[in-house]
């Protein structure tokens, strides 16, 4: 059984009283204390240490969260957002212990879509699958844009903690595609931001349609990873859902090799999406759990993905893709262009997962335990990067895992080597794989995203002390009590 | 009944994956049935895999492509699609030398190595189905 972290946290009133007072505000079916039903919120599948809540709470609506965060300021009582408890970094695990707040059962609706400016209202709650099958059902013609995830993971705390989609070489991180957000403050304050901030009372549906131009006051609350206030509504961008799609399969020889492959696709600004994994993930999906590469076989498949209104601008978008790919052979990069359908139809439906988003991929869900060093890259020093994580997953003996992406046509990369393991029996070896990675990619400028608390305490050594003092301050003035997701980022 | 070695490498899992669409079907059985054979198959810019029949059972080997087997057939990953999906036929594959092919006139090899491959290539391909699981409905 996991244990909660000593903060004494019930020292201006006793667990009991909270209890009667959450009953209140949520009823009594929507609040628990049994570490039965605790216990499966005490943890996640990376290596980060399980930590007990005291209470979890199911939230109908946000005046019930309002009366929460007024009352646990009152009494510096921590709360935890979670949704689906799917995120790799323990952002979920109640450091300190405190209330969790479940928004994935109840705070779960699609409140609004805007045809005409394209963007959808969201509860905390809502899934990719609710999104997806929202869409398609009545709004074909728009589309929003889908992860490496599971169709049970939150739409919100992906686009809050700056995700990245199959829309990202376009679009770049989904942070940016917030157009709004309702958040709580610590004195139980409702703060509308983004173009809804009219109103005295409720905003007007319609009103979310841009972030700027206004002092931006969304940065903070994204990627502070529920830090500074809770999130109870928020807006995405939609996007034109083009009747024209197809991703082609890049095989690339040569493991530094893909990185000029992505930059230069990316540049072209005609692909939606870039998402290279390496050789042995692929040989994961078909079922080998661990592949080793044999010489011949290429080192990454990257997936380029295009879309058009017409005939006509598709077709002018594979010829330039295909153009770009003969230039980048002539420069003696060994590369096979082919239909993504027509390779995995021969070779094996089960690497769909990567095409049909949003989908449980299936080799990450392989094992108990999964975690990775998932960061924003500097796309010019990926050709450092790759051999050198590639060399240290074989010095582990673990197959290399290393998913990449081109974002905003090339203006920046991700850099995601992943960790797949057997909880409590490769803990140690995969905790200390990881750590190597860390440490390189550091070195290299990598800047993680979704971080577990081992990791930026290490990156809190590296960071401008500047950068440090002004963010103790803003999250010392937002959230004064300390009761938003307490011990994130070593606060 | 055929029993069909799972691939570890890129080419051995798509042939196994090939093969096994028409593993239960009779047609197929008899062909492969106590076939005995080795036909070492290459895609250019990759490497060479040698698939044996031997009795009920098919297994996949990376081999050199020097290695002595019945058939070797040699062809680059478009070549390969091209025949899966109906845009280019085996006869004018080989007169326009994209398939390239030793032990030629060991003819019924060839022709039974085209009935076994190539029609099973030809139905992977144009199964409307995509998804995995309605087609492998065993798998959990």
């Amino acid at each position: 059984m996991t244990e909660t972290k000593e903060r004494n946290l019930y020292e201006k009133i006793s667990k009991e009283d909270v209890f009667k007072k959450l009953e209140g505000i949520f009823g009594s079916k929507n609040v628990t204390n049994k570490s039965v039903d605790l216990y499966p919120y005490s943890y996640d599948m990376t290596e980060c240490e399980p930590h007990m809540p005291d209470f979890v709470v199911i939230p109908e609506n946000k005046a019930q969260l309002i009366e929460l965060v007024k009352f646990c300021n009152q009494n510096s009582i921590p709360i935890v957002p979670y949704i689906s408890g799917n995120n790799v970094g323990g952002l979920t695990i109640p450091e300190q212990g405190g209330i969790l707040v479940d928004f994935g059962k109840k705070m779960n609706k699609i409140l609004h879509i805007n045809e005409n400016m394209m963007f959808a209202i969201l509860e905390p709650g809502v899934t990719f699958g609710d999104l997806k099958k929202h869409l398609d059902a009545n709004y074909p013609h728009l589309r929003y844009s889908y992860p490496f995830a599971p169709p049970y993971a939150g739409v919100v705390g992906n686009v809050i903690l700056s995700g990245m989609n199959n829309l990202s070489c376009k679009l770049g991180s989904m942070g940016d595609s917030i157009n709004g957000l309702e958040v709580i403050t610590a004195d139980g304050q409702l703060t509308r931001i983004g173009s809804c901030f009219y109103g005295i009372d409720e905003a007007d549906n319609d009103s979310w349609w841009s972030r700027y131009p206004m002092p931006d006051l969304m940065g903070l609350f994204i990627n502070w990873q529920g830090m500074t206030g809770l999130v109870t509504k928020c807006a995405v961008q939609l996007w034109p859902n083009p009747p024209l799609k197809k991703t082609y399969l890049g095989i690339v020889f040569g493991l530094p090799d893909v990185a000029p492959v992505m930059r230069e696709v990316g540049r072209t600004e005609i692909v939606d999406d870039i998402s290279a994994v390496t050789i042995e993930v692929v040989k994961m999906t078909a079922e080998l759990p661990e592949p080793k590469k044999i010489p011949g076989e290429p080192d990454f498949v990257v997936l380029f993905s295009i879309s058009g209104k017409t005939e006509s601008l598709f077709r002018a978008k594979e010829e330039y893709l295909k153009m770009t790919v003969e230039n980048l052979k002539k420069q003696g990069i060994k590369i096979l262009l082919v239909d993504a359908d027509e390779f995995t139809k021969l070779f094996n439906l089960r690497v769909r997962c990567h095409l049909d988003l949003p989908a449980v991929i299936l080799s990450l869900v392989e094992y108990s335990g999964l975690t990775w060093f998932g960061s924003y890259a500097p796309t010019h020093k990926l050709e450092d990067l790759i051999p050198k994580v590639n060399d240290l997953f074989l010095k582990y003996n673990v197959p290399p895992f290393i998913y990449m992406k081109m974002m905003k046509h090339s203006h920046y990369g991700i850099f995601r080597p992943i960790l797949r393991y057997n909880k409590f029996k490769d803990e140690e070896k995969i905790h200390n794989l990881l750590n190597d990675i860390a440490e390189l990619c550091f070195a290299e400028g990598c800047i993680p995203y979704k971080t577990p608390i081992w990791m930026t305490e290490k990156m809190r050594e590296l960071i401008n002390p500047g950068w440090l003092r002004l963010f103790e301050k803003i999250k010392k003035c937002l959230d004064p009590n300390k009761i938003f997701n307490p011990g994130r980022w070593n606060t | 009944m055929i029993s069909i070695q799972k691939g570890e490498d890129l080419l051995s899992i798509t042939l196994s994956t090939i093969l096994n669409y028409r593993k239960d079907e009779s047609e197929f059985q008899n062909l492969v049935l106590n076939w005995n054979k080795k036909i070492l198959i290459e895609i250019e810019d990759f490497y060479s895999v040698e698939v044996i029949f031997n009795r009920n059972e098919i297994r996949f080997k990376v081999s050199d492509i020097d290695k002595k087997v019945d058939l070797k057939v040699k062809m680059n990953i478009y070549t390969f699609l091209d025949l899966a999906y109906g845009r280019l036929g085996p006869v004018k594959a080989v007169f326009q030398r994209k398939i390239r092919i030793k032990g030629l006139l060991k003819f019924g090899t060839l022709l039974k190595f085209i009935k076994i491959f190539l029609k099973s290539m030809q139905m992977v391909a144009s199964d409307p189905n995509n998804n995995y699981y309605e087609l492998n409905k065993e798998t959990k």
